[in-house]
């Protein structure tokens, strides 16, 4: 697979493109986020109204090849008089991809847009952006600070009409084993300490002992109530979904930069024993757009910490 | 809430800004913003950044209080020097935007002041200064111990104590010349032993049932006969599990049959309850409320007949530490096995030693939390 390494080499290939299509265009090109791929795509909406560059193109053709190595995808839409895609402009073949434009002209469209979508390498843009999440919240418990800032703003001036990165993800790690281990009350620890002891004494001699543990574990089974402790725990666990989690403990400040996207467990999990995985984090991505209007974002994540602490307060109450 | 407007903005001594009569607010909303951010931790390297709408800036000063160095600029010329503080509107790429990173000094200090201070002089000749305040944070770890302690004892003997607000990640070892070592006690160690067993029984089983994967059924086994299983801590438990699972998650008949040898297997053991609540006690145990992971909660020392040295390493990392190895390991690293491993290895840790005389008649074992209490002061 073939990347483009640096925004130079997608400023060329845009400039390459923007020199072989005629007539009056508004061309952009975005760095797009994905979470496993970053695209370098260059947009062009091309109104191709007037007789003459429509005789213009008929005559010269248009016809562009493609390496799909380098690129994932090209893809034309008609704008005007009928907006839908324009299947038949491009032809994929194992070795290449074939951009035939004329079927475009042939449509007798009087605009079109053009998309090429390049792979990016992930490094290149780590070039451009310096992001920074709070490493953990110190003076709010509650708020994680987020920014990101270009690097070198002046790279991004090339002469198109927009130039951007789009869903730029910076990532935070939210601790949660404080807040579950706090929250879970204690004759449920209480519980599972004697349960662990009890389960430990094999001395046939330890009848005794074994039976004043079980009178203590009965008491703090009726505080419990009817429901089994592991119950309690699947509920627990369901309540760390990671959508469940984003929608119900995770907001962004007001009129800030970032947009919160999605979650999942951090890398950082407790493996009690390789068994019982609870999460010690979970990391928040939240995203942002850069571009030449808009060279910094800042913002605050807000983590509900209160209300997560109440809810798992409720779940074992 | 920390809004913008909320924070310390020193607005302009008297001689240089009197002309200027913008209130605060207004400059860092609509012309002015500098940006700074918060909970900052010693040793990060911190970016900041300036945006202004105003014609009228025709210098930058920065200043530095209690951060160390810049070591980056944003949109300044390629030849403009790490060391220049006096930033000209022509040294800009582009205008109306300056960036930069801050690195912070790790201190004796847990709550160190440090400040950026922002000075704009106007082509009016006055001047504007905006000064973000900032704590940098950090924990220091002081280990207080007798010389000697004879057992057995009520409260634990030994304290940490740690002074600060930052989360801390510990960890305990014994020297090769301490008398008394930490170890996993045999309950534990019987619990792994359990589930393995009985995983590599299943497993074998499956192999009869789903013939067309024997190749990878093979692999998961040669997972479980492989390696010695004395060591194993949770961690590394869970990262052959997890290894399996991964083989597992391309395919989802053999992920099927597969988990229901693993329910199997466990619950036909009789264990099941004890597989449950150890790792639950395990998990409650580590400490977190504190902001203290322990990484092994479950460590014991175990004292020879009549006592002994205890000679100890505390390894401990701060939370930016482990965050920065973690998120530079995933992208480094295939697998999770080599991701854990290199966990351990990478983290450079600091360390504290301790050395103490701890006296017993008889031999035992005494759970790690039960010698050693984590105290934290704010």
């Amino acid at each position: 697979m073939e990347t483009l390494g640096s925004i130079r080499d997608l400023l060329e290939v845009g400039r390459n493109l923007s020199s072989w299509i005629k007539g009056e265009k508004f061309e952009s090109l975005r760095i797009v986020c994905k979470p496993h791929e970053y695209q370098g795509i260059y947009t062009a909406t091309v109104h191709a109204g007037n007789y003459f560059s429509r005789q213009y193109t008929k005559r010269f053709g248009l016809v562009k090849e493609f390496d799909p190595r380098e690129v994932c995808e090209v893809k034309v839409y008609g704008l005007k008089p009928l907006s839908k895609r324009v299947y038949d402009a491009v032809v994929y073949t194992p070795t290449k991809i074939i951009l035939n434009l004329n079927k475009a002209i042939e449509l007798n469209l009087e605009s079109f847009r053009l998309e090429v979508v390049y792979r990016m390498d992930e490094v290149s843009l780590r070039g451009l952006v310096r992001s920074r999440s709070s490493p953990e919240p110190l003076e709010d418990k509650r708020l994680y600070h987020l920014s990101a800032q270009l690097k070198d703003p002046s790279s991004l001036v090339a002469g198109f009409s927009e130039c951007e990165i789009e869903d730029y993800p910076v990532t935070v790690d939210v601790y949660l084993q404080g807040e579950i281990n706090t929250n879970i009350p204690n004759y449920i620890k209480r519980m599972s300490e004697i349960e662990a002891e009890i389960l430990k004494d094999y001395d046939p001699h330890h009848g005794v002992k074994i039976i004043e543990l079980q009178k203590k574990r009965a008491g703090y089974k009726r505080r419990l109530g009817k429901e089994d402790l592991r119950s309690k725990l699947n509920e627990l666990s369901l309540a760390l979904r990671p959508t469940r989690f984003r929608n119900n403990y995770l907001g962004i400040e007001q009129k800030r930069d970032f947009i919160l996207d999605h979650c999942r467990w951090g890398a950082d999990i407790f493996r009690a024993l390789g068994l019982l995985m609870l999460p010690r984090t979970m990391e928040v991505i939240s995203k942002t757009n850069l571009s030449l209007d808009k060279k910094a974002a800042s913002g605050v994540m807000v983590y509900k910490s209160g209300k997560f602490s109440k809810d798992i307060q409720e779940l074992f109450s | 809430m920390v809004m913008e407007s909320e924070e310390m903005e020193v607005y302009l001594p008297k001689d240089i800004t009197q002309e200027e009569e913008i209130p605060i607010e207004e400059i860092e909303s609509k012309e002015i913003k500098v940006y700074l951010s918060r909970d900052i931790i010693q040793g990060e390297e911190i970016p900041f950044y300036i945006l202004w709408e105003r014609d009228d800036i025709q210098q930058i000063i920065l200043e530095l209080r209690g951060f160390e160095k810049i070591t980056e600029y944003h949109n300044v010329k390629d030849n403009f020097p790490l060391e220049g503080r006096t930033i000209e509107i022509g040294d800009l790429k582009i205008p109306r935007y300056l960036g930069g990173v801050l690195k912070t000094e790790e201190t004796e200090d847990p709550y160190m002041k440090a400040a950026l201070i922002v000075i704009f002089k106007l082509s009016n000749g006055n001047s504007i200064k905006i000064v973000k305040e900032r704590t940098l944070f950090t924990t220091h770890l002081k280990i207080i111990s007798p010389d000697y302690i004879e057992g057995p004892f009520d409260k634990p003997p030994i304290e940490i104590q740690l002074k600060g607000s930052t989360t801390v990640f510990i960890n305990f070892e014994s020297t090769n010349d301490s008398d008394i070592e930490f170890i996993l006690p045999d309950e534990i160690k019987n619990v792994f032993e359990r589930i393995h067993q009985s995983l590599v029984e299943g497993i074998g089983n499956l192999k009869n049932e789903y013939p067309e994967y024997s190749s990878e059924i093979d692999l998961l086994i040669r997972f479980f006969f492989g390696e010695e299983t004395d060591k194993l801590a949770g961690q590394e438990y869970y990262h052959k599990y997890k290894e399996i699972e991964d083989i597992l998650s391309s395919n989802r008949a053999l992920l099927e049959g597969f988990g229901i040898v693993f329910v199997n297997s466990i619950l036909s053991q009789g264990g099941a309850r004890n597989t449950f609540f150890k790792p639950l006690v395990e998990y409650f145990t580590s400490n977190a409320a504190k902001k203290v992971f322990l990484e092994s909660p479950f460590l014991s020392a175990k004292v020879p007949k009549g006592g002994g040295y205890l000679k100890a390493i505390v390894c401990y990392e701060d939370i930016l530490e482990r965050i920065n190895v973690i998120r530079d390991l995933m992208e480094r690293t295939d697998s999770i096995k080599d991701f854990i491993g290199k966990l351990q290895d990478e983290t450079e840790k600091k360390q504290l030693c301790f050395e103490v005389f701890l006296k017993s008649k008889d031999e035992v074992v005494i759970p790690i939390q039960n010698l050693i209490k984590i105290r934290r002061i704010f």
